[in-house]
């Protein structure tokens, strides 16, 4: 539109403003605020997200076909490789629901060491997150190796138990595959210490200071009617405000003996979140520490165990608290000795259709800094 | 009424299920009966006219409707005071074959602490349901994920575009129990083994490969 | 007044060996903070930093240089030739320049300007000219993004640093460095200015893009900053070599006219060697301080940076330039500068907190004990 006047740059700039465009912000499927292979185009006008569409799938390797093909016992190993940083809780489901349709009783020792070893994971986890969460906020890596350095005494544990450092397979329907070492307690034991320190330590280089609060508070605020419907567990539900962990609204396993309390937040926000997995790691020290004074010698697996597992025909939804949510495992079987359907309803893949709804409105910079609070892992979300 | 008592011993399958069928549906699976004073009933109050065929689950009850109902019925299970079902944890698709397709809703309700198992048959040829997105926005991915691997269509549903599957695979639906676990790479050309015949997906600009390498095309349908 | 003993007559072969000396010097520390910052940085996240290059990884910043030479130097089809060739070097060059005007003893420099610190700033504001240029060559709308917000942050925050700077030397009343680094006989201008010296230290680090203010390479995260397209000995030069060498002056500098340079304590009577001792102390003094602030914060984001420097910083400044003056025409005593800034940093110091400390209380997790 040309028009000739007098004041003709003011013409100009007037046009210029009708036509702005939203441009398209390409977080790719590679990308330096590391939770795996995931992308998500943020529309971008001016300096604030209108609209996010994440692409996930780039990790889906068909775990649940695959466990169609395979037997009750190699199925387990798919498991592992779902959420591959907790890896003893989707163990512990998996488990949990062949032993809820076969009926088969689990001798006491092997629970407190499913749930020791459960709990320690989810120390491992939380660090892992405390980590990331850093890094996504920009420290170059200071936090990443604090927290990587208390997560080393955890993983030595399980690399003297199970003989492995990432994909563990050492539960079993009825039990665990071999007994821990004599050495047990008093190793835990002194993990649990280092772990008390290292959780201070995290704490105090983060969650006091201004620069983290400035970037993570009121940021990404979903409230808890919203985290409900849009099926939100785990932490993130915690921290809007919704008092419910799956230890103590369902109570599998022999969680009904320990006292430990639930964190609950009040705002919603990232930092929320984050204050809310601080405390439920101090609240799982608690939980390992009773069970290591009630744990009892005995059998880790029942006598009549059959060699090739049949189960009968019927289906369960089980469900455990793993430190990203609500992992489930629908298992339908109609008889034989190979699951008919295992639908893995995995925690983050569920967290993650709330991305939209806690991004639009923020910065690009906060993009990130919600995606990091979530926690996501890749594996779980695309199985 | 006996047209549908014929049909109901032929096959199940066939036709839009009736309301007598979901107890036979559900009878063919699970054996043990529901103990009075759980949620199924609290449904049978709450939806008098509908047809609910329940039983017990090794850890919910399970209850199955007849696919005209899913709106009502869920509907229902969200909003009424006394199911309060706000919570809808899990929504998957399972192929029974000649059986049907079967959507299974998993529910629970924090302010009552119970947990419901709800589900819905479909015939093979014509896997149509409602979409529970407007109840629940939780149920948005589940519904994609759904639909891509059995081939389920939801109607309702605002974006029903592959979720985790490459976005042009949407002829061939891999949790199927008809697509069969190939025993190595198809999409790369290799040839497949004789009594594999279904190729599966062929992305595009690898029909050529795909093709030459079937053979002929004697074996391997495309 | 030119002081400097010189080798040759000629004042242009002069110049030159000067010019060599300081360019040699600068690559020197340029390395030597390669290699530093990344054992400093690790040695902060509990690791060891290089090790197998050389005993404890000396030869890592030679290693580093090979492969970045090595590198295939690549240039976009449709990136504009001429702008993208110029562009690293209108980011190096100026910094290069600065050092012209610096003293590093007190008979020995490139030269004595007598207007040495308005032509320190003044030479290194074109750096911002040079990323702007380089966003705008690569013909990425990405890179042109990051190229913007590094130049509004740097030209943002020059303002009030050159406040802080323009105060100071309204103590000394002069802008020659040497006769600034001689006032400080007795007590170095740390001691009167702590206002200043705080708004300097915060607009450094801004001014070199590094954390807690690197928005600018943050963006690399997301978006990609203005050396993208870059890659090679460009990029060197636009990354490292810029920023090191910017490093180096502005620690160079602020060890001249806060931390009283060569001259506190006895410098002059000492000789040159203690004159270098001093300097060379004070200056890896606040490079440890710098290196020590990247290893720690976190980024802030890019609006909170720009709210920083005008909301908090400018007004900071501007009371430091008016203290002063005030202290200056009514000839009070020099106590009272130390006690006016130092309150104003405090009150500073408690206003930034309360700013950004939370109302609410910062714990908002409650431990349940019920379901």
């Amino acid at each position: 539109m040309a028009k000739r006047g007098k004041n003709r740059l003011m013409v100009v700039e007037e046009e210029r403003d009708l036509e702005t465009i939203d441009i398209n912000v390409n977080v790719g499927p590679q990308h330096p605020a590391t939770h795996g292979v995931f992308r998500m185009v943020l529309t971008v006008s001016g300096e604030k997200v209108v609209d996010v569409v994440p692409h996930i799938g780039y990790m889906h390797r068909g775990a649940e076909k695959l466990s169609e093909n395979a037997d009750y016992r190699q199925a387990l190993i798919f498991q592992d490789r779902t959420d591959y940083l907790a890896q003893f809780n989707c163990e512990m489901c998996y488990v949990m629901a062949l032993e809820k349709l076969a009926g088969i009783e689990v001798p006491e020792r092997a629970e407190y060491i499913r749930v020791i070893l459960s709990e320690l994971n989810r120390l491992t986890s939380h660090y892992m997150f405390a980590g990331a969460f850093g890094t996504d906020l920009g420290v170059y890596g200071t936090v990443y190796t604090y927290a990587f350095r208390e997560r080393e005494f955890i993983q030595e544990v399980f690399e003297e138990i199970t003989g492995d450092r990432m994909m563990y397979g050492y539960f079993r329907p009825g039990g665990v595959v071999w007994d821990v070492p004599d050495n047990f307690k008093e190793r835990v034991r002194a993990v649990c210490e280092k772990t008390r320190i290292g959780i201070n330590d995290i704490e105090r280089l983060v969650t006091g200071n201004e620069i983290f609060v400035a970037r993570s508070r009121d940021i990404g605020v979903i409230s808890g009617e919203d985290a409900i419907d849009y099926g939100l567990s785990g932490p993130m539900l915690r921290a809007s405000g919704v008092p419910v962990d799956l230890r103590r609204e369902e109570p599998y396993s022999i969680y009904d003996r320990f006292d430990f309390d639930i964190p609950v937040g009040e705002r919603g926000d990232s930092y929320d979140r984050y204050l809310v997995r601080m405390e439920e790691m101090r609240q799982s020290l608690r939980i390992i520490e009773q069970a290591l004074e009630q744990m009892p010698e005995g059998p880790i697996l029942p006598e009549k165990l059959p060699r090739r597992l049949r189960l009968p025909p019927g289906e369960v939804y089980m469900r455990t608290e793993n430190p990203r949510g609500e992992y489930g495992i629908y298992l339908v079987s109609k008889g034989g000795e190979k699951p008919y359907r295992l639908k893995i309803r995995s925690s983050c893949f569920c967290n993650l259709m709330a991305l939209k709804k806690m991004t639009v409105g923020h910065y690009v910079a906060d993009a990130v800094t919600i995606l990091g609070s979530v926690d996501i892992v890749l594996g779980e979300v695309d199985r | 009424m006996s047209d549908i008592d014929e049909e109901k011993e032929d096959k199940l399958a066939g036709s839009a299920p009736t309301n007598g069928d979901v107890f036979k549906m559900l009878q063919e699976d699970h054996e043990a009966p529901v103990s009075p004073g759980t949620v199924a009933d609290t449904f049978k109050e709450v939806l008098p006219d509908v047809t609910f065929a329940s039983a017990q689950g090794a850890l919910d009850v399970i209850l199955m409707i007849a696919r005209e109902d899913v709106p009502r019925v869920l509907r229902a299970a969200k909003d009424d005071p006394r199911l309060d079902f706000k919570y809808l944890r899990c929504l998957s698709g399972v192929d029974h074959m000649e059986r049907g397709l079967e959507i299974v809703y998993q529910l629970y309700s924090y302010t009552h602490k119970h947990s419901v198992t709800l589900k819905v048959r479909l015939p093979q040829e014509d896997p149509h349901i409602a979409s529970v997105t407007s109840i629940w926005r939780g149920a948005d991915w589940h519904e994609r994920e759904a639909a891509e691997m059995f081939g389920i269509v939801f109607e309702g549903h605002p974006n029903l575009v592959p979720l985790l599957l490459p976005d042009d695979m949407t002829d061939h639906h891999p949790l199927r129990k008809d697509n069969p676990l190939a025993q190595i790479e198809e999409w790369q050309g290799v040839r497949l083994g004789e009594d594999v015949v279904n190729v599966g997906h062929i992305p595009a600009g690898y029909e050529e490969l795909a093709a030459k390498s079937a053979g002929d095309g004697e074996e391997g349908k495309e | 007044m030119n002081q400097l003993e010189s080798l040759f007559d000629n004042v242009w072969i002069d110049a030159l060996w000067r010019l060599l000396v300081v360019l040699a010097l600068m690559v020197f520390v340029v390395l030597l903070l390669t290699w530093g910052e990344r054992k400093v940085i690790g040695r902060i996240q509990m690791r060891l930093g290089p090790m197998r290059t050389g005993p404890y990884g000396i030869l890592q910043p030679i290693a580093d240089m090979i492969k970045i030479l090595l590198k295939e130097d690549l240039r976009p089809a449709t990136a504009d030739r001429l702008a993208f060739e110029l562009a690293p070097f209108l980011a190096f060059v100026p910094v290069f320049l600065t050092f012209v005007a610096l003293p590093f003893t007190a008979s020995w420099g490139v030269r004595v300007l007598s207007l040495g610190l308005l032509y320190f700033f003044a030479v290194s504001g074109l750096t911002a000219l040079g990323y702007l240029i380089a966003g705008w060559a690569s013909d990425n709308k990405y890179a042109l993004l990051g190229a913007m917000r590094t130049a509004a942050q740097l030209i943002s925050y020059e303002v009030p640093l050159i406040l802080a700077v323009l105060a100071l030397s309204m103590l000394a009343g002069s802008l020659n460095l040497v006769d600034i680094v001689e006032r400080q006989g007795r007590v170095p201008f740390v001691v009167w200015q702590p206002l200043g010296f705080f708004i300097f230290l915060m607009c450094a680090l801004s001014d070199v893009t590094r954390r807690p203010f690197d928005t600018a390479a943050a963006e690399s995260e997301l978006v990609g900053g203005p050396w993208i397209e870059f890659s090679s000995i460009r990029w060197s030069m636009l990354y490292a070599l810029t920023e090191y060498a910017a490093l180096f002056a502005l620690a160079t500098l602020g060890s001249l006219i806060f931390l009283g340079g060569w001259d506190w304590p006895l410098g002059r009577d000492w000789g040159w060697w203690w004159q270098v001792i001093l300097i060379f102390t004070k200056t890896s003094l606040l490079l440890m301080v710098f290196l020590w602030a990247n290893g720690t914060f976190a980024r802030i984001r890019v609006d909170q940076l720009m709210s920083f420097c005008w909301k908090f910083l400018l007004p900071l400044g501007l009371v430091q330039v008016f203290l002063n003056g005030l202290i200056l025409v009514y000839d009070w005593p020099d106590w009272t500068l130390l006690v006016t800034s130092g309150l104003a940093l405090a009150a500073a110091g408690y206003a930034l907190h309360a700013g950004l400390r939370v109302k609410e209380p910062l714990r908002t997790v409650s431990l349940r004990s019920d379901a």
